[in-house]
Parts: C-alpha cells; structure tokens; sequence
C-alpha cells in the first residue's frame, strides 16, 4: 500500500498549494444569425485551452477567465468559429452575445476531422478516460458495441451475428466488472431488450469509456471501468430516421426526433427495431441423427435458428428552461426481444426450437437544476423502473443436427427442459449535487440506488423456490472534491461507500434444505485523479482508485440447481487500479495534426471471485481464489490533413496474469502460477482512415470514404503452461462509403464488413459472420 | 478533377494495406507427447478449467506432468468412465448443460486418439457394462416428469441406442418415485439398484427426501429393459451405495461364483446400519440370513464406493465422518478400508495421507488385488495404491497438473 499512500500525498501537497488568483466572468447568448438559440457551444478561451464552456440549453454560458485580456473562441458544428477580443477584469462580470453564420461547407463528417469541441471537455479531464464522438459513424449501421470495439484497451466478444450475446471487455477485465450506463443511469436492470447490442449507433451523441477509476457520477461498484453512453439531449427540434439493410436479411430502423415550443414544453421520441435472420455460414461437425454418433466432417451450413428481432419505444415529455428546472422531464421506454437459440457454448449442438424473449417495462423521470436555491449549487436526479418480464423456453421434442434435419423423441428439452419466465423488478436512482465554492473548488455528493428483485418460476419444473423472489439492494454513496488550481493543474478526490444487502430463498450446499438468507456487504473506497499541462499541447495525467465489486447473489446463494453452488462467506473483489497518460496534440500548421495519446495501466486484482469446479464431483463454486494483475499499455493515434483526409490507430497490450502462488490448501505452486490469464486476447489494435471529397455535384454533397482494421493477435483458450489450444490471429477488414447530400440532410452509405471473408472467433470455436454488405438510407434534419 | 485523383489514391492505399494485413489460416492444436506403450495408465488431469489425458506406463514411482502438451486437452472437466481397458470415455455432467460424449482410444502406435463424438441429450448419472455394452441413464427427480433415461454404448463400436425410459413411479411401487444408484450385469440379466425419492410431490424443499431409507431395492430386468422383478428387503440396511450429488456408482457386484453381494451406505439416515447383503447364486431375493453390518464392524461408520478385487475382498472408500453418509459433496469420504464378505473381516487402510482434499475415480487392478486412487492433497497430485492384502495405501507416481480425477488402463486396438 505505499504507493497508495505516496498518490495520495501528492494530492494533498497539491490541495495545500491553493491560491487565488484574480478572476472575472463573461457571460452572454449565443445565437444563430437568425437569432435562434444554439446549445451546446464551445466557448474558450485562444489564450489557454483549460478555460472552456459549453452554452446551456438556452444558448447562455459563464466562462471564468484571469484578469487581462483574452481572445474568446466560439465554435460549433455547422457554423463558423468566430473570435472575439475581450478585457477580463477581476470580480467583474462582463457579457457578450454572439451571433454565429452557418458554414457553407461544414458537414458532419468533419467532426472526426476536426471537431473536438465537447470531446475535449471529457478527454481533457484528469480520468483515463476515452470519449467516442458517435456523430460520425451515424451513417453506419454499427450498433454501439461495435463502435465500442475502435476503443483502445476494449474488446468486445460475440458469440455470433445481430442481438447475440457480448462481453465487453475493458483492461483485462470483463463482463461483470464493467459497468455500463445511459446518461449516467446504471443499465444493470433494464434486460436484454434495451442493452448495447441492440442499441444503435445513432442514439449516442458519444460514449465515454472510463478505464479503471471511475467518477464518483456513476455510483457503482465497478471495479473494471465505466462505460457511459450520452445520449442527445441538448438539440431541440430535430429528426434523425434512418433505415438499412444488409445481409443476412438484416433489417434496422432508427428514428430520433425532438420538438421544444418556445414555452419550455418539450417531446421527445426515440424509436428503433433489429432484425435478422443471421443465416450466416459456418463449418459444423454433422450429427447422424439416425445413429447419434458425429460424421466427424466439418462441412459448411448455414445457420438455420438464430433469427432475432427486438422493437424499442422511447418517449419523453416535460419542460426546459423553466424556473423551477432546467430540465424535467417524465418518459418510458418499452422494449421488446425475441431472440432463436441456435446453439449452446459450444457449437457441436444445433437447436431447432429453443428461444428467448426479453421485455423492458420502464418509466423514467430527469431533473437538473442549475443554482438551486441559491447560486452555484446544482442539482440532478435521474430514476428508473423496469418490470418486464422475460422467458426461456426449451420445450421441442425435436433433435436437429446442422443441417437443420430433425427426428421426434419422447422427451422435451433441446437442451434442459424448461420453461422459465423471470419477472424482473429494478429500480435505479441516481442524485447528484454539485457546490462550486468558488471557480477553484466544487464539492459534489453522488448518491446512487439500485434495487432489484427477481422472481422465476419454470413451469415444468415447480420448485419451492418460486414464491420467494430474490432481491438485491444496492446503495453507492460517493463524495468528491475537486481542485482546479490553475490552468495547467486539476485535482480530484473521491471516496465511495458501497452498500450491498442481498435476499435469497436458496440451498447454497444444495443439500436439499432450502431457507430465506440475506447478507449485507459494506467496503470504502476511495480514489484520486490528476492531471497537468506540461505544454499547452502536451497534459500528463494520473489517477488511482482502490474500487470493489459485491458479490452478487448468485454467487452467494448458487444459481438454484445442483451444479452452480453458492457461498456465503465470499468478499468483495478489490483492485488497485492506477494510471498514468499523456495526451500530445501537435499541430503542425494550418493543415496537418496529431494527436497522440498513450496511458500505461497496472491493476492488481485481489480476492477475485472465480467459480472453482470440484474435480470428484464436478460442481462449480465461486471462490475469492484468484488474484490477478495486469500491467498494460494503451495507445491512440490519429492524423488529420485539414478536412480531405484523417487516419487512425489504437493499439492495446496487456499482460494479464495469475499471481496465485499457493490455491487454497496447497503447499505447492501452483502449475498456472504467473500464466497469462486464458481466453483473453492480450495483443489487439484497431486502425482507420478516411478520405472526405467536397464539391462533388455541388457545394452541399459530400463524399467520404472509410476503412476499418481490427486485429487480434494468437491467445491461448487454455492456461499456456499446459500447452493446449490456441485462438488464431484474426484480422478483419471494414470498408464504409458515404454520400451525403444537402449538408447531410440526405444520406446513402454502403458498407462491406469483413471484407475478405476471414474467419472471425471471438469465443473458442464460436464463429462470427464472415463478409456482409449493407445499405443505409438516412435523413437528418438538424433544426425546423 | 481534384475529386478523381483522391479516390484513386484511396483506392490505392486501401488495397496495400488489406494486401499486407492478410492473415494465414492458423488451426487450433492440442499436442499430445507423451508414454507411446501400448498399455499405459490414463490419467485424467486438470489445470482447473480444462482436462489432459497423460499416459504413464509405471505407476509406483516418479513423475509425470500434465504441461507443456505433454497431455492430450479435452475441453471442460468432464467425468469419467472407463470401457474395460479399451476406452476411455469423458461424460460432461451438468444438468442445464448436455453435450456430445467423446471417448478416446489408444491407437495402434500407443497414442491417443478421439474417437467420434455420440450425441447424448441427458447427463449421465448411473452406468454399468453388459456383455459389451455400457447402460447408461439418468433418473429424473422430479415428480412431474417420473422417468429414468437410457441410453445403451457399444464400447466398441460406438453404436448408440435408446433413449429408453422406466416409468419410475411405477417402479417404486410405493408411492414415491425410482431414483437409480448402480447398474450391474448377472449372467442376462441386468440388476438395478435404486433409492425411492419423494421428487418434490410432497411439496417439500428437499426433492431427496424418502420415507424408504431402511429399504434396500435391487430390480432385475432383462437385455431390452423389460423389468422382471424387483428384490427388495426392509429394517436392515439402506439403498445401493455410492452416491455424490446425483451419481450413483457401485454397490452391486456378482462374485466368481455367482453370489451378489449389494453394498448400501444407508444413505441420509444416522439409525440405519450401513451394511451388506447377499442375493445367491440363482436365487431373486435377499439371503435372509446374511448381513454384514459395516456400521458395527468399522465402530460406527458408512461406506460409501466398493471396488472388488476378487476372492471376496473389497476395498471400500468409507465416509470420514461416523455416522454420517448424504450424497453432498461437504461429507468428505477419505478413509479407506478393506472388507472380506465372506468372512466378514474389516480392516481400516493404514497409510492414507492426512491432506487429502478429493479422491477420484479409481482403477481396480484385480490381478494385483490392488486399487489405484487418484488423490489430491496440498501437495501436487498422486496416484495411491491400496493393496488388499496389507491394507496399506501407499504413494505412487506424482502428477504435475492442478488436480487429477480418474485414473485406468487402456491397452492399443490390435
């Protein structure tokens, strides 16, 4: 723990070292020519890129700048940047209104060429933290794991095509240790219908990927990371529809629209829809149906039973720019899922009839509140409730075999009969008050509740358990404090007290006796995050949290068969998660830049819950086992020249490793001591360019023109000491063609993914679809 | 035209860098280096999540390791079985997770090979071998759908038939359901013993519970699984031993001169006797004057597995606790004893290490009335030889892997 105590004694010589240094305010409208309010401005100052703002939803901001003079920078997608030539003086509050022209030539596309307006705010902060722009890849047909995967240090694995299920994994760490979000609500609760493989791209204005130390915002006990997907909230009156189909009679619809009347009322709706028949290739042993015994001969089939659908309904109603809020709003989100079961972990099995379906259920409620009942105190609050219900359902006498043949048998059940229904109840609160002292310090208190109840019930096999639903509640209380101060030095510290009380009707020994148990678990956490300008161009951060995950309730009460045994006496996971970054953005001259941005990780994972299989009666039990440490590098690059050409690469290294020297109850090493942790790609990177061709036709269509390049490098499937199967080095190959018209009002792309036709496995002998063309038509109408 | 120009350059640059990132069509690879005799000891490995067979030809002594490719990788930690001496055969058992059965084989040269997978739609619980074949089943326990599922395996061949069901409520005869522990062939005739289980239809918790715990029930069918008749006998002893969780294995065994003795660990009960009991030679019902109670003899303890190594003598796995005998995996069953039925000697298995953490399936070396126990302790994995005649374990070839659960022979396909 020195190195702990060392940071965090760095962060209080930083805290002592405060001054005040002279200020003064300039605030003011920005507007369109037109007068039109424009949100979502970026406001800084030319002098020092570490003073910026960003217009509210009315068009208004407040910049703080030193005493003196500045030349003031205002840009936005779409207009014109304009300077403007102030004299700051102290304590004084000076305003400026600003009236922006359209750019004739300015099109979405040249956000990822030159745009970083918002990202900046984000990437800029003291987290290791990734923010995607998601407005340029609206023209593709990416979902948002996918557009996830471009990340460096994040991998996202499926098992197969449209809707199938994904692991996203973030620094060596997966699944159940990163935790996702929507606006800063946790997505834990709201089941498969409304998760990041349905959502499409074009919902996100960004994601932000938080690696390893995580804002006291997203109250949650995740150890690994955050991901954050911000939705578009700041546009008032826009449309966004689009609709595309691709192989695999693959068919996606996404409308987004907003309408806000000058009187503060506001409406919003999002709808979307996935389907496919994801009916794609694959090479699979033939089961003689007639003998039962496998051919032997891998032969390339079709998928036959994987079709998946889902509809989502997003709408929201309320006010902005009201006295009493900036923001209320009162929403619901159905969702529906219906989802074919092709086949189990493994592919030697194919199903005929298994399926899945999921419902979301959820009303939602949002108020903010800037300077709530007094000046300089904000105030959010976001909640949600989901109660749908979801279903498994295996209950075919059918056997099938790849080639989609089948015989009748007497016995229901591809797979293990059943036909469950769960009905889910979650609820999620998350408050939030910020108090800014002055413009050097703000003091925030982050309260997140997540309750979640569940009640399953297989009606073919009817189990005491059934009346007893079980239920987790769980409660992160987070403090922060953060120091900005001066341009080139910002400081944040946070502390985060988790609360974890779990209730199940269960036979954790699975002898038999069944009881109602409930356990609490309480931990303390805490963190830090810096960051420095060395140059104006050129910031070093650093930041450190000690983070815990809860066990859940499965793995404290088992998952209520005869296999998957609980434990009651496990502890949280904890991890000592440090990094250290530098951001260097060279621009050479009026054309040409580079951003350069490299982070080295180190997390040491300790008590890591694993499930530990009993080798004489081959039962599962988790275990705070396995301690895991991972030293790891990432590194993004991208190149701009002006606005005809961008490229860029990510690159991910890691070395994840076992550092359990002795296993419970063995006085030897361990033979997979110090091996890399299997079934985790380590080496892994992603690369890109594109080229944007203006004044095609005319001066309003553009023309652009992308690649995509995914590589994963050879990685074990097994512990490497015991020299057993590998997963090969996989590159795949994206090619994307857009063509926009009227300022991106109109929109055609094409796109060919996996260009070659590679084999792609992310799952040991789970393969991925291999060559896919799609078509997306898309209209944008930014503002009526 | 400006436009033209970049586009072939786009093209240009697109086509090197798909041109040079092209990959080669690696496969996946699992080595297997080791013993090539062509009669080895098979011993299944694990490094936690996946299996390894290692052959070894000598057992008594040395080492030998599971890493570095040296064992061939079978995915998952299956169970396993052994055909004879000629296969090997890996049965995944988890109930919400029923997978292809794979066997392997020594091949001509002495090296291990796959056999072709057969397609089983229940996990194994119960096996037995008759004549050449193996039954295998899975009994249901819960009280809505009352059957027990067959399946029969040419251990040669490989040729698979069935599902076979039993109507296990119809079986009990006693108005509970059939729950069967041990398969075992008598001349032709198959002897199933089985438990009788409430299944969860007197709505309790407990899909185990039985009012039948005293009730020891042997059925005899016939080749076709046509039940016969059923043996059954009352206030002695329990049902037919040797269940873990939802296996059931040993407990039946028909001696040289055909006499049957039936082992029952007198499961989930602390008043009954765990004990022996004897159906002669032709006879289709319990000696009533033969019993040979374990509990007496061993001063209050249960058996749990028996292994026969001929001339009447078993070595018995006992229960370590006294008194107790439940099919969960946190009733540890690490004390060893050897037992003549005929004289009705019991003698406890001296040299049994202090450590031990779990004990495996072992291979009955009859010829050398021994029984070889794979066994982990704190240290690296061993193989344990009981011999019978002594009763006294002693440590034999280590194996460098995280742990090990079964062991046999396999000899070459001439």
């Amino acid at each position: 723990m020195i190195k702990t105590n060392y940071l965090i004694l760095i962060f209080s010589i930083c805290c002592a070292a405060i001054g005040f240094s002279q200020t003064g305010t300039v605030t003011g409208k920005i507007t369109t020519k037109d007068g039109e309010t424009l949100p979502m401005a970026y406001v800084y100052s030319k002098n020092s890129s570490s003073y910026y703002t960003e217009s509210d939803e009315n068009g208004k901001y407040a910049l703080t700048l030193p005493e003196g003079k500045h030349t003031l920078l205002i840009s936005i997608l779409g207009y014109l940047k304009q300077e403007q030539q102030i004299q700051v003086f102290s304590g004084k509050t000076i305003t400026l209104n600003i009236a922006l022209e359209e750019d004739p030539d300015m099109l979405l596309e040249d956000v990822s060429v030159t745009g970083k307006s918002i990202l900046k705010d984000v990437q800029e902060s003291a987290f290791n933290v990734v923010a995607v722009d998601a407005q340029p890849l609206h023209n593709t047909t990416l979902d948002i794991s996918q557009a996830l995967e471009r990340v460096s240090g994040v991998r996202v694995r499926r098992t197969g095509g449209v809707g199938s299920d994904m692991n996203v994994m973030l620094n060596g760490f997966t699944g159940r240790h990163v935790k996702f979000f929507i606006d800063g609500i946790p997505m834990e609760g709201f089941s498969s219908a409304f998760q990041l493989n349905n959502i499409p791209i074009n919902l996100a204005k960004r994601v932000e990927v938080y690696k390893g130390v995580v804002p006291i915002t997203f109250g949650s006990d995740a150890l690994g990371g955050a991901i954050n997907i911000v939705t578009e909230n700041g546009k008032q009156n826009f449309i966004d529809a689009s609709y595309s189909y691709g192989s695999f009679n693959t068919h996606k619809s996404f409308v987004n629209a907003a309408y806000t009347a000058d009187s503060g009322f506001t409406a919003r709706l999002t709808a979307f829809q996935n389907y496919s028949d994801n009916d794609y290739k694959v090479d699979a042993d033939i089961l003689n149906l007639d003998t039962n015994i496998y051919s032997g001969e891998i032969r390339e089939v079709r998928r036959f039973h994987d079709m998946y659908r889902n509809y989502t309904l997003m709408g929201k109603i309320g006010f902005v720019n009201k006295s009493f809020a900036d923001q209320l709003l009162l929403g619901f989100t159905w969702g529906d899922e219906y989802n074919q079961v092709q086949h189990p972990a493994y592919m030697k099995i194919a199903f005929g009839d298994k399926y899945t379906t999921s419902q979301t259920l959820m009303p939602n409620l949002t108020y903010r509140k800037k300077d709530l009942f007094t000046k300089n105190l904000d105030v959010s609050l976001s909640a949600n409730y989901n109660f749908g219900e979801n279903a498994n359902i295996d209950d075919s006498t059918r056997r099938y075999n790849w080639l989609g043949e089948y015989v009748d048998t007497d016995e229901p059940g591809e797979f293990n009969y059943t036909r469950m229904f769960f009905k889910n109840r979650n609820g999620a609160v998350n408050t939030n008050v910020t108090y800014t002292v002055n413009e050097k310090h703000a003091i925030t208190v982050n309260n997140v509740l997540n309750t979640f109840s569940r009640k399953s019930r297989n009606e073919v096999e009817p189990s005491a358990a059934d009346a007893y639903p079980s239920e987790t509640l769980k409660n992160i209380l987070g403090l922060g404090y953060k120091y900005k101060m001066n341009e080139k030095l910002d400081v944040s510290l946070f502390s985060k007290y988790y609360y974890n009380q779990v209730g199940q009707y269960a036979d954790p020994e699975s002898d038999g006796e069944y009881e109602h148990l409930t356990t609490a678990t309480k931990e303390l956490g805490y963190g830090g995050a810096a960051s420095y300008f060395i140059l104006e161009n050129l910031q070093a951060k650093a930041s450190y949290e000690k983070a815990y995950r809860l066990p859940t309730a499965r793995e404290l009460f088992g998952a209520g068969n005869d296999f998957e045994l609980g434990n009651t006496d496990l502890k949280p996971e904890s991890s000592d998660n440090f990094n250290f970054g530098a951001n260097y953005n060279w621009v050479m001259n009026s054309k040409n830049s580079l951003n350069l941005d490299a982070s080295f990780i180190y997390r040491d994972i300790k008590d890591f819950i694993r499930q530990v299989v009993s080798p004489s009666t081959g039962t599962l039990q988790p275990g705070n086992e396995a301690k895991v440490q991972n030293r790891g590098v990432d590194f993004e690059a991208r190149y701009n020249y002006s606005d005809f050409f961008t490229a860029g690469a990510s690159f991910t290294y890691q070395n994840l490793r076992n550092k359990l020297k002795y296993r419970t109850g063995r006085t030897v090493v361990s033979t997979i001591y110090d091996d890399r942790i299997p079934n985790m790609p380590y080496l892994y990177g992603n690369a890109d360019f594109s080229f944007f061709f203006k004044n095609i036709r005319n001066k309003e269509d553009r023309l652009s023109l992308s690649y995509n390049l995914l590589y994963i490098h050879e990685f074990d499937y097994s512990w490497s000491s015991y020299g057993g199967r590998k997963i090969p080095t996989q590159v795949a190959h994206d090619i994307y063609v857009n063509y926009s018209m009227k300022n991106g009002k109109y929109n055609v792309s094409l796109e060919c993914t996996n260009i070659l036709n590679e084999d792609l496995y992310d799952n040991f002998s789970l393969q991925k679809p291999g060559r896919a063309f799609a078509i997306k038509l898309r209209y944008f109408l930014d503002k009526f | 035209m400006l436009f033209k120009k970049q586009f072939y350059v786009a093209l240009a640059l697109a086509t090197v860098i798909s041109t040079v990132s092209c990959s080669d069509d690696d496969t996946s690879t699992s080595g297997s280096e080791g013993s090539t005799a062509t009669s080895q000891y098979i011993i299944a490995a694990d490094d936690t999540e996946n299996s390894y067979l290692v052959g070894t030809e000598a057992i008594t002594e040395g080492s030998v390791s599971a890493l570095g490719g040296n064992g061939l990788q079978v995915i998952g930690t299956p169970r396993w079985y052994f055909y004879k001496e000629l296969a090997a055969f890996s049965f995944i058992y988890n109930q919400s997770d029923p997978g292809a059965t794979q066997s392997f084989i020594l091949d001509t040269e002495g090296a291990l090979e796959a056999r072709s997978e057969l397609n089983l739609t229940v996990s194994i619980q119960s096996k037995g071998i008759f004549n050449n074949k193996m039954y295998i089943e899975y009994s249901s326990r819960n009280y809505e759908s009352p059957v027990a599922t067959f399946y029969t395996v040419n251990g040669e061949t490989e040729a698979i038939e069935g599902p076979i069901t039993i109507d296990t409520e119809a079986l009990a005869g006693n108005g509970e359901y059939a729950y069967i522990t041990d398969v075992e062939q008598r001349n032709d005739e198959l002897l199933i013993g089985f438990r009788t289980i409430k299944a969860g239809s007197d709505g309790g918790d407990n899909a185990f519970a039985s009012d039948f715990n005293n009730h020891t029930y042997v059925a005899v069918y016939n080749e076709a699984l046509e039940l016969q008749q059923v043996i059954e006998d009352e206030g002695r002893t329990g049902p037919v031993a040797g269940q873990s969780r939802s296996q059931g294995e040993t407990g039946i065994e028909v001696l040289e001169n055909g006499d049957t003795y039936v082992f029952s660990s007198a499961i989930d009960d602390a008043d009954v006797a765990s004990g022996v009991l004897k159906i002669n030679d032709g006879e289709y019902a319990f000696d009533e004057d033969y019993f040979f109670d374990i509990s007496a003899a061993s001063d209050g303890y249960k058996l749990y597995r028996t292994y026969y190594v001929g001339e009447n003598t078993f070595v018995v796995q006992m229960f370590t606790d006294a008194a107790s005998a439940s099919a969960s995996p946190s009733y540890t069953r690490n004390k060893f004893a050897v037992v003549n039925v005929v004289n009705q000697t019991f003698d406890w298995v001296t040299g049994v290490p202090e450590d031990i953490s779990s004990v495996g399936i072992p291979y009955v070396d009859a010829d050398s009335d021994e029984v070889v126990f794979p066994i982990n302790t704190s240290t690296n994995p061993h193989l344990y030889i009981v011999d019978a005649a002594t009763a006294t374990m002693t440590e034999g070839i280590e194996v460098v892997a995280e742990n090990i659960s079964a062991v046999g022979k396999l000899n070459a396909e001439e």
